[in-house]
């Protein structure tokens, strides 16, 4: 009987540390967006500054297909972020591996820079029309 | 080198060309060129084969038009050499290497990233010439997320749950209260029945918080004179009828009364609190409800849509 009760004990630590690490996730893909430019080459432009200015260098960029390799700046961290971006304006923030989603410092490193990318590509002001 | 190999090497040149141009490259378009049509999402692929959203290629074995051969994924002729198709990798390249943006075209990467896969041909074109089409919806993820200062809302839903419950759980408890047929007045249990006590609890537990406590109270206390019978007639004796033997009415109150008193901290609590969360344009309708502090004081109720 005493068994079977640190049986359930245990299970309801590993339950309450699975909750736990659910909780601290943030979602595998955010999306920012859609982003108001004159072409695809203009949101290419500021969202590889704003990678910039967020102290991010792309290990890898493919502008051709809109796609972006981010190392983490997480000390000793070998992971990676991915960006995607789209003709319709949409830029798609993740992970490499998504199982980093779970691990808290990732996903608030991940949180910052998709705040980043917001406050630059989503709430700047539409661009003047030309005459 | 004579001019017999010259031409062989020039050959084999536009062999190679001509291959590379049958290779599954889609951009998106309106029409396509060579036999190719056009998928649903915009792209050229041969006949047979979809738009793979995720490798950003065209996948599955295509129905090639004549004169040209299907080999793997792609159609090529059939005097060209055959290509494999692209490999399900990412094709990055350097970051350091020249993009020019004033031409609209990027040159070709000095170095491809070491994939863990076999490197798919470098990606040439003009910037975001193979950028996917997300649709009418957008891609997949919660949209723009922002800091938010707000309401501690889990403490202000845990707190009206538990408010609730209490609330509803005195509302059942009244009801039995008031159903209840009360005690024997009269001694020797007969005669008529007393249910004042009862009645009194079942009435302050519909009074919210306060009224809780006040059952609690007052049905430890509560209590209506005994009647003996005699000729006839009722006379009141020194005796009375409680309903402290009942204890579950109290206990039931007093229970009621702490959890409605603690689902109703917590939600002030969570109110007057806040805390820094993030929040996503999901599209999903939310209420708020926080502390107004300012020309009027009191509670602002907020509707998201």
């Amino acid at each position: 009987m005493r068994r079977a009760h640190g049986g359930w004990s245990v299970r309801g630590w590993v339950l309450a540390c699975a909750l736990a690490a659910g909780c601290a996730s943030t979602p595998a893909q955010v999306v920012i967006g859609p982003a108001r430019y004159d072409g695809l080459e203009q949101l290419w432009e500021a969202t590889v500054a704003t990678l910039a200015a967020a102290g991010y260098t792309p290990e890898a960029s493919d502008p051709y297909r809109g796609r972006m390799l981010l190392p983490s700046r997480m000390y000793g961290s070998r992971h990676r972020f991915t960006v995607q971006c789209y003709r319709e304006g949409w830029v798609q923030l993740g992970y490499e591996d998504s199982r980093d989603a779970h691990q808290p410092a990732l996903a608030r490193e991940h949180l910052a820079l998709a705040l980043a990318l917001r406050e630059r590509l989503h709430d700047r002001p539409a661009p003047e029309p030309t005459p | 080198m004579t001019r017999a190999s010259r031409a062989g090497v020039l050959l084999a040149s536009l062999a190679s060309l001509a291959s590379l141009a049958a290779a599954p490259r889609a951009h998106a378009q309106t029409t396509c060129a060579g036999g190719r049509v056009v998928t649903a999402e915009g792209y050229c692929c041969w006949p047979g084969q979809r738009w793979d959203a995720e490798d950003l290629r065209c996948s599955g074995a295509p129905s090639c038009p004549a004169p040209l051969t299907a080999a793997g994924e792609a159609c090529v002729d059939g005097t060209s050499p055959t290509r494999e198709p692209p490999p399900r990798a990412p094709t990055m390249v350097r970051a350091d290497g020249t993009v020019d943006y004033g031409a609209g075209t990027v040159t070709r990467p000095r170095q491809a990233i070491a994939a863990p896969r076999e490197p798919e041909p470098a990606a040439t074109g003009p910037v975001g010439g193979a950028w996917p089409l997300a649709g009418r919806a957008p891609p997949w993820g919660p949209r723009n997320p922002r800091r938010v200062t707000r309401s501690i809302e889990g403490l202000q839903v845990t707190g009206a749950l538990f408010f609730g419950l209490a609330y509803a759980s005195a509302v059942f408890t009244s009801v039995a209260a008031f159903a209840h047929p009360g005690s024997p007045r009269v001694l020797g249990g007969m005669g008529p029945r007393d249910a004042t006590c009862h009645d009194t609890i079942g009435a302050f537990l519909l009074v919210p918080v306060i009224g809780a406590v006040v059952a609690a109270v007052v049905g430890a206390e509560c209590s209506v004179p005994l009647y003996t019978a005699a000729g006839g007639a009722g006379l009141r004796t020194g005796q009375t009828l409680s309903i402290s033997s009942e204890a579950e009415w109290t206990t039931s109150a007093a229970l009621s009364a702490s959890f409605q008193i603690l689902g109703l901290g917590m939600f002030l609590l969570g109110t007057s609190l806040s805390e820094e969360v993030t929040v996503y344009e999901d599209g999903t309708t939310r209420a708020t409800l926080a502390p107004l502090v300012g020309a009027a004081n009191g509670l602002r109720l907020t509707l998201e849509l």
